[in-house]
């Protein structure tokens, strides 16, 4: 059984929210309460490794240091958010992407981008 | 602007190879887990004050983690430790919860699952306000010593505490002083003029940290005289931690750490005195007007001479 049938059999048997809903997992949609929820779901994630070995069959060159076009772009995946150019992010990296991608969104406020184009 | 370029990185590669926690059950790794758990619970509230006290507890438990086996002979579970506690004091100093609970639950991935229940060392489930003493912000006044007390325990021995000084089964002192609070409604503390006190001391009022530091086992002798004469100092001691209504202390040795739910006596100087265990609890647990008829006061300088030695 391969990573993927591992994986889609462990996610039938839990009702994993990223398959249900992926898009808090894009990070070229959302916002960084969004993205900062989805690692929690993660971290948290009774298929995790699972998730994590699927993700290592698609990027086998993936690293966990270097800028590498073997790495996932602009997603979070098996707990890891990976910027636009594939590099690893922790979550106060990932706060910084945010505010530069203008996706922090104050209470009661569009996203910093959204008022920006308006 | 600064740029990083790493060869390695310990606590990228941790996550790159699936979050996998360190092997074993010390004391600190379970204790750890909830003061982590509770952090992350306490910055989903946005609660300031308790995030700072478990900021706190979490970099004392850290503290003993890197120095325990396994991470202690593992220097690459060390350098995860040390870049996900720095991250988090980060956020925590910045203010910025979200990121705060969210480096709580990641720090927390490190350390395995408790096989055991939470216990009287552990950092008790964070309980937002509303919650600490069966809904409300602060008791009701308590106005004459016939009033019902409340359902729930802990509001019911509070409420038992302002009744015991109104009935005169024990006396508050001011603790910069010890003589007749000048900011109480007297007959509210237990006296019944400024220089006749009813009953025993069983504590201070500090008008300016507007807290009670409490004589566990007089307090507790107090409050049975009203009406409630199973209780324990014990057992009332957990009940108000466990409720975050009273002050508690990590005592950290070498290879330990302990919760002691009360606080160290001090003497009027701030040294501690003969190891004396007391309660500390504030006063807005109680209503605003509980103790008090007047705004809280400022302390004046108080000049403490230097040790010779």
């Amino acid at each position: 059984m391969g990573p993927r049938d591992d994986l889609s059999a462990a996610a039938l048997r839990f009702r994993v929210p990223c398959i249900d809903d992926p898009s808090g997992w894009d990070l070229d949609l959302g916002t960084l309460t969004q993205w900062l929820a989805a690692l929690r779901t993660c971290w948290q994630c009774p298929v995790l490794r699972q998730c994590g070995q699927l993700r290592d069959a698609h990027y086998p060159r993936g690293s966990a240091t270097r800028r590498v076009a073997g790495n996932p772009r602009s997603v979070i995946w098996a707990g890891v958010a990976y910027s636009e150019d594939g590099s690893p992010m922790d979550p106060d990296t990932l706060r910084r992407y945010a505010r530069r991608q203008g996706r922090i969104q104050h209470p009661g406020q569009a996203t910093e981008a959204a008022a920006r184009q308006a | 602007m600064l740029h990083v370029d790493r060869a390695w990185h310990r606590a990228a590669t941790w996550a790159h190879h699936g979050f996998a926690p360190i092997d074993g059950g010390a004391p600190v790794h379970g204790q750890l887990y909830f003061a982590l758990t509770e952090l992350a619970a306490a910055a989903d509230a946005a609660d300031l004050e308790v995030c700072d006290d478990l900021i706190l507890e979490v970099g004392v438990l850290a503290d003993l983690l890197v120095r325990t086996e396994p991470v202690r002979g593992d220097p690459s579970a060390t350098s995860v430790v040390v870049e996900l506690w720095g991250e988090l004091q980060r956020a925590a100093g910045s203010k910025e919860f979200e990121v705060l609970a969210a480096q709580a639950v990641l720090l927390r991935r490190l350390l395995p699952t408790p096989a055991r229940a939470r216990g009287p060392h552990d950092v008790p489930r964070y309980l937002i306000t509303a919650d600490r003493f069966g809904g409300g912000r602060h008791l009701a006044l308590v106005a004459s010593a016939e009033q019902l007390p409340p359902a729930d325990p802990a509001a019911a021995f509070l409420h038992g505490l302002a009744v015991a000084l109104l009935a005169g089964h024990g006396h508050l002192v001011d603790a910069d002083t010890g003589e007749c609070p000048q900011e109480g409604a007297l007959l509210a503390v237990g006296w019944a003029t400024a220089n006749r006190p009813k009953g025993p001391t069983i504590g201070a009022i500090d008008s300016v940290d507007q807290v009670l530091i409490l004589d566990p086992h007089r307090t507790v002798q107090a409050v049975r005289s009203t009406g409630h004469p199973d209780i324990t100092a014990t057992a009332v001691a957990h009940l108000l931690v466990d409720r975050w209504l009273m002050d508690s202390t990590l005592v950290v040795d070498e290879h330990q750490v302990l919760r002691e739910p009360a606080v160290l006596r001090t003497d009027t100087a701030g040294a501690p005195t003969d190891s004396t265990w007391a309660w500390r609890i504030p006063t807005m647990v109680w209503a605003p007007t509980q103790f008090t008829d007047r705004p809280p006061r400022t302390r004046t300088l108080r000049a403490i001479p230097n040790d010779p030695a």
